[in-house]
């Protein structure tokens, strides 16, 4: 159906003016982000339930984790939050026609846009390797949820090995029972299944985000933002600032409250 | 948009074409993104899911006709009353009015074009139909039997076609979740020049109550189930007591969402009703006001109240009193909904078409069903009631004396207007019958059963249930009975129905202001609203009249008087 | 035990057989009345309203006012009706949750889809059969083994979930012994009851209070489960049902004294022991042990077990004679035989009556 007299070109046909069209797609991306929140609610619940019932095996659990990558990675999300940030800044100012490059916005415009955003991109990207790198050891040594845990690479066949129980010692996990047995906190699986479920759902956020991000990109580069429209910069940036504002909250009740 | 233009009944697409017919192919359907066709799609999904889960309904009855095992082993009747609630719940009444009837008529009765997102409310369809799949190759390739609320760890440890079960469920929740966010989105957004708060049809004052719980519990069925999954998959030991989790724990999750879901369930049902009792006394409902609001706080009370679907299940004492006083809050705003209608009907002028039967069936059996709720709010009562078949006939005395009679109340309402044709007026008054006394019969000798102690998902019974039980399904065929002949009517439409009028009920509505077939655009002109949806007093003759605009000439009659 | 001076039910509950039924009842009735009184009386206005402003020529609607005091008046009237019930409800509830301080106390196990009771002192009765005295508190301290299940016994109207990985209690105080009539078919039995569980022996049935299993927890999968199970071991969620058996003081006193008594089939029998021991094989033991010699179980064989020389894992051995066949009930892990270390037997506290019979149905198998 042709709108010629409708208005811009990005306006779709059913909305009267941009204003209206903005604001609608922002009040969806906010409900977005309401469900997100009590989507993860659930898991924040279990987690409280569990710590309130086995608090030893959670402390334990806590000194398992590796609290460095743990802050790398929060100092990543961090920088990729205002990164993200300065992506929707410099799609607002965009380009300023007839004004000569030296005198434009510093870090305003359709480069610098994408500059910012590959910039988030990679933060995404390296937050996913560390992540990586965490989980990989993890299945290695058998730290693992529910019935798998002490079996690395989640073979039931296969049995904890002595680096499995070095970490245990370093974390105090190990109690010694009379007989020279010896044995870990039995909520400790329960603990390992939390964080699993926990940093696995978040991760899988972090990755739509960077399907996401290249879908924006592709949209800057091909010249469809300006200082008038720019709403999917903006929206994609509140998805970013919440992933990042989960994070903030998993790192120190995972990793570092004893 | 300057001017205040009165809304222009009945004026003609500029092409004549209706959204029906102004494209055409299975493309223009699969790729659509116009709401009303959208609509369409969702109600002949949700009307092969009620014949689904309806077929499975009579065959629970049929075996129960007679005690021992008579028509399926006890294995194979857990699975049928398993799909039976899955279907009916998931599949049907959660996005029957909805994702169906809203979808259509929302964006219509706020004067806009479409929806907020068109694009995502595709999304959404194509969502709910993938997560249909889903559920339904679960149902094909395996094994479930956990009951439709998938308590652990029965679940946990049931077969893993469980599942896909659940991924069915999860998949279904965003799909609703997303036409959540659609409407509040659209309902604050996109209202017509001069349709403030305060006139604001009450089926979208429903959708909007309903919304707002569909986007604020289904995220917690969503990472509920997920839990489930990861407990058959990763064993994380959340739920599963052999591995430390809380079975209980679940129960907390699931009625956290199920609750609320009880009024996505039920509040699009009164949202019809409204507009239905509106339109056929010609008033407006009194106290439009506290209606719009019982609505939004049924929504809100709906997510304190999840407790009480637990009482025998050991929950502390404390809790359970605190459930139980807050229960008894929701009868406030239902008892409101249910004064105002009859204070509607006082000083009207009542036509008995059959889309007002059903919604005066609706107030009687919600009547029924919402009293007999009193009974399982008083807790010492409850623990002989809970789990028995007095709370099956209870929650089917809301959800389908409720929910469907809404639903089928607001398809008899809005047919002409959806279709073009009209039905078979004496059918529909037949099919009513047999569905009004057909349920009755059915559940209302379940709630003697219930109080004499018959206990839930029993395929087998002790022999002096035997009369009760047999009324009951007897009653059940006259029910299936009844859906058939409405059925035929409306295929008979269909076929062979005459042309529907702009405004065949002469209703005030806003969505009877166009034409009929309906413009693609819903209006050819963006409307103005200058009165309220129910101000029959302030409606012209032409406005409310119910034949075809060719047939009117208001100035020839003023002559001929 | 006068059986012509049993409770009786009304249309809408069952007899009362319990102290908490009565009150229970009462706030049924109450509720159902005002539930009556509020039908009848917006079924009546409608009605009247519908009849006298149908639409005809020359009604035409007035349009709609509005009072501010009426929708006040009904949004907060049923409130102090609600607080009413509430409080009530809540009462009944709080005496039914807590127990009376010199309540006997009975464990309940459920498991798919049995009820196991055990009594004071270790003694564990006929499998779904419950004794309890009249007019004594009872306490019932319930777990399960596997799913959810739920203790049901609509004559008492108490109810809870048995939840495994957590104990949940229930008490009822029984008014009225039960009728000592048997029985083929539920219509046998006087209203309330029904003809109970098929003992393990076949003998006849008898009229009980029913204990329903009010939690769904499944059916075996592809198995024809036939309503009652002969066997006497139920095979699905709808007939986990047990028996629930009133009986005097001085009963339940001799019963806790001695366990559970010979079932009557076997009673006047010169195999009395032998026999009863096969029965306590078939509700306990068969689903581990089989008794032929051939068949493949999970834990020994008892054909040719008695007698016997048997090696354990700790590398001793001994004789199975009645010292250690005895001991392998009560304490089953203080001697794991070779190639059973895998198999965790539960400890079984069957009484010394129902261990002889064990040891005489062993020993007969050697014949």
């Amino acid at each position: 159906m042709a709108h010629a007299d409708h208005g811009p070109k990005y306006l779709a046909h059913h909305f009267d003016t941009p204003k209206q069209q903005f604001e609608s797609a922002k009040l969806g991306m906010w409900l977005f982000l309401a469900q997100e929140i009590l989507f993860f609610s659930g898991l924040f619940v279990a987690y409280g339930v569990f710590r309130t019932w086995y608090p030893e095996s959670f402390s334990v659990g806590s000194h398992l984790l590796d609290w460095k990558m743990g802050a790398l990675n929060t100092v990543v999300l961090l920088f990729s939050s205002f990164t993200a940030a300065m992506a929707v800044r410099a799609a607002q100012i965009g380009e300023q026609t007839g004004v000569p490059e030296k005198d434009q916005h510093k870090l305003g415009g359709r480069k610098w846009t994408s500059i910012f955003l590959i910039i988030t991109f990679f933060c995404a990207a390296g937050f996913m390797v560390v992540k990586y790198l965490e989980y990989s050891h993890k299945i290695h040594v058998g730290t693992l949820p529910g019935q798998f845990f002490g079996h690395p690479g989640f073979d039931m066949a296969s049995v904890a090995g002595a680096e499995f129980y070095e970490e245990m010692e370093k974390a105090g996990a190990l109690a010694y029972e009379s007989g020279g047995h010896a044995t870990v906190p039995f909520h400790l699986r329960t603990f390992f299944g939390i964080y699993f479920v926990m940093t696995g759902l978040h991760g899988i956020h972090v990755l739509i985000g960077m399907g996401l991000l290249l879908w924006i990109l592709k949209r800057n580069a091909s010249g469809e933002f300006s200082a008038e429209y720019n709403t999917p910069v903006d929206i994609f940036a509140l998805y970013w600032h919440l992933v990042d504002l989960i994070w903030i909250f998993l790192f120190p009740l995972l990793y570092l409250i004893d | 948009m300057t001017a205040e233009v009165a809304p222009q009944p009945h004026a003609h697409a500029p092409t004549g074409e209706g959204y029906l017919t102004h494209e055409r192919g299975l493309k223009s359907w699969l790729f659509t993104l116009d709401h009303k066709r959208i609509g369409l799609m969702y109600l002949g999904s949700v009307l092969l899911a009620f014949l689904l889960g309806g077929i499975m309904a009579l065959l629970v009855r049929a075996e129960l006709l007679f005690p021992g095992e008579t028509l399926m082993e006890a294995d194979t009747y857990n699975q049928v009353f398993t799909l039976h609630g899955a279907i009916m719940v998931f599949l049907f009444i959660i996005p029957s009015i909805p994702a169906a009837l809203g979808n259509f008529f929302l964006p219509i009765m706020l004067g806009t074009k479409d929806v907020a997102f068109p694009r995502l409310n595709l999304g959404s369809f194509y969502i709910y139909c993938l997560g249909a799949i889903v559920a339904i190759v679960a149902i094909v390739i395996g094994h479930v039997d956990t009951g439709w609320t998938f308590y652990t760890p029965y679940s946990a440890r049931a077969d893993s076609s469980v599942i896909w079960m659940t991924s069915g469920a999860f998949i279904l929740g965003f799909s609703s979740i997303l036409t959540g966010v659609n409407f509040i989105a659209t309902v604050h957004k996109m209202r017509a020049p001069g349709l403030h708060w305060k006139r604001l049809p009450l089926f979208i004052w429903g959708m909007y109550a309903t919304s707002v719980i569909q986007v604020l519990a289904t995220p917690v069925l969503a990472i509920t189930l997920f839990l489930l999954m990861m407990e058959k998959t990763l064993t994380v030991g959340i739920f599963d007591p052999a591995l430390g989790g809380d079975p209980v724990l679940f129960q907390h999750f699931f009625w956290f969402y199920s609750h609320p879901a009880v009024y996505i369930m039920i509040l699009p049902g009164m949202a019809i009703v409204n507009e239905v009792i509106a339109t056929f006394s010609h008033r407006k409902i009194f106290g439009y006001m506290f209606v719009a609001m019982s609505s939004i706080s049924l929504a809100l009370v709906g997510f304190l109240v999840w407790g009480h679907h637990m009482f025998t299940a050991g929950m502390s004492e404390y809790a359970t009193m605190v459930f139980s006083a807050l229960t008894f809050l929701v009868a406030i705003p239902s008892g409101v909904k249910v004064f105002n209608w009859v204070a509607t009907l006082y000083q009207g002028s009542i036509s008995f078409k059959s889309p007002m039967l059903y919604s005066l069936g609706f107030i009687a059996l919600f009547t029924i069903g919402g009293l007999t709720g009193l009974f399982l709010g008083i807790l010492s009562v409850d623990i002989h009631l809970h789990d028995t078949y007095f709370v099956v006939a209870h929650f089917h005395y809301v959800m389908v004396g409720g929910t469907v009679f809404g639903f089928v109340s607001g398809l008899h309402y809005w047919w002409p207007k959806m279709t073009g044709k009209m039905y078979s007026e004496k059918l529909a008054r037949v099919a009513f019958v047999f569905v009004f006394v057909g349920f009755n019969v059915t559940f209302f000798s379940q709630f003697v059963l219930g109080s004499q102690g018959m206990p839930r998902r029993y395929y087998d019974y002790l022999d002096q249930f035997q009369p009760l039980h047999m009324t009951s399904s007897g009653g059940a065929f006259i029910l299936g009975f009844g859906f058939l002949i409405m059925l035929f009517m409306f295929v008979k439409s269909l076929v062979s129905g005459e042309k529907a009028p702009p405004n065949p009920w002469s209703s005030a509505g806003y969505e009877w202001m166009t034409t009929t077939p309906i413009h693609p655009h819903n209006f050819a002109e963006p409307p103005v609203m200058t009165r309220g949806p129910y101000d029959y007093h302030l409606c012209t003759e032409e406005e409310l009249f119910p034949g075809f605009p060719e047939d009117f000439k208001p100035s020839e009659k003023a002559a001929k008087a | 035990m006068d059986e012509n001076n049993l409770p009786e039910g009304t249309l809408q509950l069952p007899p009362q057989w319990s102290t908490l039924a009565p009150e229970v009842d009462e706030m049924y009735y109450f509720i159902y009345w005002v539930s009556v009184a509020f039908t009848v009386v917006i079924f009546a206005a409608m009605i009247y309203f519908m009849w006298k402003y149908r639409r005809r020529p020359g009604l035409k609607a007035k349009p709609t006012g509005h009072s501010t005091a009426l929708e006040i008046g009904w949004t907060f009237a049923p409130l102090i009706l609600l607080v009413v019930l509430f409080h009530q409800g809540f009462t009944g509830y709080v005496r039914g949750a807590v127990a009376p301080e010199d309540s006997i106390e009975v464990r309940v196990r459920g498991m798919q889809w049995n009820w196991e009771f055990e009594h004071r002192g270790g003694v564990i009765d006929d499998l779904n059969y419950l004794r309890v005295p009249v007019n004594t508190p009872v306490r019932l301290i319930m777990s399960s083994s596997d799913v959810l299940h739920s203790f049901f016994v609509p004559a008492f109207r108490v109810k809870r979930d048995v939840v495994p990985g957590m104990y949940s209690t229930l008490w009822f105080e029984a008014t009225q012994e039960t009728p000592d009539i048997q029985c083929e078919s539920d219509a046998d039995c006087p209203e309330g009851l029904w003809c109970g569980n098929t003992p393990p022996g076949g003998e006849a049935r008898e009229c009980v209070l029913p204990i329903f299993c009010a939690e769904y927890c499944g059916a075996p999968r592809g198995i024809t489960a036939s309503a009652f199970d002969e066997g006497g071991r139920n095979t699905n969620h709808s007939t986990m049902m047990g028996d629930l058996k009133v009986i005097t003081q001085a009963e339940y006193d001799e019963f806790i004294e001695l366990g559970p008594p010979p079932p009557a089939s076997c009673q006047g029998r010169d195999d009395i022991n032998e026999c009863w021991g096969e029965q306590i094989h078939q509700s306990y033991c068969v689903a581990c042990h089989s008794v032929d010699g051939a068949t493949q179980a999970p834990a020994p064989n008892w054909k040719g077990l008695f007698g016997n020389q048997r090696q354990f894992v700790d590398g001793s051995s001994a004789t199975a004679d009645e010292n250690y066949i005895r001991q392998s009930i009560l304490q089953p892990q203080s001697q794991i035989v070779q190639g059973y270390n895998n198999v965790n037997m539960p400890p079984f506290r069957f009484s010394d009556r129902q261990l002889d019979a064990i040891i005489a149905y062993m020993r007969s198998l050697n014949e």
